[in-house]
């Protein structure tokens, strides 16, 4: 009896770190960035980036001109990097076409990034 | 009467086909062969696959009441695409943020199917309900101003459309709040959520009278606030929570939030000191000489 109780003691402690590790946040949104800004453009504003297995940079939305701000999500595998990244980065001024736009870095609001292990392809 | 030639903007053939499958076709019956199409889609193609996400995001290009549908399919899509889910979640989040701080009426009824769409997306366990509270909790404290003689530009005092994307977040998804601690968090914010709505009902531009015609007809009430929004507000929290009494005033509303506040604050106390123990009988424990 009393080591059932612990192996569910056990789940349930398994399950609080699995939590914890939930909490800490990695995920980093860089927004407003001016409409128009590329890939290549942010990179060379923010190199260098910090170690990171996610990358995803967002072109401005057309429709919301003249709101269009591009934005970038980066998941940092180092978590100690990103107040780092944002003291260069957050309220920076960035100019393109006449457009100057002070960009901010938050956490982004929706943590999770794909998996690493690429299942195979959609075998359709 | 004269009207303009509607004018088409020119699409490569394959944008045109994506568009026509989730813009057209997509509906309650069609949603199984719409993702079996999808999938046979280029994907590896970097510029079709951004195509195909971005119109993913967009659940304000097709009928409100096929919003599912599109949540739906993101869901069947993750199965064979995992990152799909992932990158569709966070275009809504920023289109919801991105509505609040340009706050133009023009988007309206896109932002109130995106926040549709984050609830249906929520329903299809594309996300967890922290992110449903954090975006409720974030419609009535984003630029929001306590102080009635500072009118913020985010939320001004005429704006109600905060007040109607709760209801529809909450009657999209607000039934799955019904047990263990997004039952408990519910609860909360429905507490916050009435001070919100006590707090815009008490302004000033609410209790001008609109007309001597108007004051005559209706003498009891002094507030202009539409009792639409009433409504709206009871047949969205009256199926969540049969039992719930609506605060009569800021006063009563602005009393249980400081109820809720009251527990939540000896609820983290409580956290902290058993923390503390905690850590203290694992030092204790920690180091066992071999």
């Amino acid at each position: 009896m009393s080591n059932t109780k612990e192996e569910a003691e056990d789940v349930k402690d398994e399950k609080k770190k699995k939590k914890e590790k939930n909490l800490i946040s990695s995920k980093v949104i860089v927004r407003r960035l001016p409409p128009g800004f590329t890939q290549e453009e942010f990179l060379k504003v923010a190199d260098p980036v910090p170690d990171h297995d996610y990358f995803r940079f967002v072109p401005g939305d057309r429709t919301l001109a003249p709101n269009n701000f591009c934005r970038v999500y980066i998941n940092f595998t180092n978590v100690e990097e990103i107040v780092k990244f944002r003291d260069k980065l957050d309220g920076l001024e960035i100019d393109k076409n006449g457009h100057r736009t002070q960009c901010i870095v938050e956490f982004s609001p929706f943590q999770k990034v794909p998996k690493k292990l690429k299942k195979k392809e959609d075998p359709k | 009467p004269k009207s303009d030639t509607v004018v088409y903007k020119p699409r490569p053939p394959i944008h045109e086909y994506i568009r026509k499958l989730l813009f057209r076709d997509l509906s309650k019956s069609t949603v199984e062969k719409v993702l079996r199409q999808m999938r046979k889609l280029p994907w590896s193609n970097p510029e079709v696959y951004n195509y195909i996400l971005k119109c993913l995001g967009q659940s304000w290009s097709i009928k409100f009441n096929n919003v599912h549908c599109l949540a739906s399919l993101v869901a069947g899509l993750v199965s064979y695409r995992d990152d799909v889910g992932h990158i569709v979640v966070d275009d809504v989040l920023e289109d919801i943020r991105v509505g609040m701080e340009i706050n133009h009426p023009r988007y309206n009824q896109r932002r109130v199917s995106s926040v549709k769409f984050l609830g249906e997306l929520y329903n299809y366990r594309m996300l967890e309900s922290s992110v449903i509270f954090n975006v409720l909790y974030s419609f009535i404290t984003f630029g929001v101003s306590y102080d009635p003689s500072r009118i913020s530009l985010f939320d001004p005092p005429e704006h109600l459309l905060r007040i109607r994307l709760v209801c529809v977040l909450l009657e999209t998804c607000g039934q799955y709040f019904d047990r263990g601690s997004s039952k408990r968090r519910l609860d909360y914010f429905i507490a916050y959520f009435q001070r919100y709505i006590w707090l815009k009902r008490s302004l000033p531009y609410w209790s001008l009278p609109v007309s001597s015609d108007d004051e005559n007809s209706d003498s009891e009430n002094t507030s202009r606030f539409p009792i639409e929004v009433d409504y709206l507000v009871q047949d969205t929290l009256e199926p969540l929570r049969p039992k719930l009494q609506f605060a009569a005033s800021f006063q009563e509303a602005a009393n249980s939030v400081a109820g809720v506040e009251k527990e939540m604050f000896a609820k983290i106390e409580k956290v902290v000191t058993s923390d503390k123990i905690h850590h203290q009988t694992v030092e204790n424990l920690s180091t066992i000489p071999e």
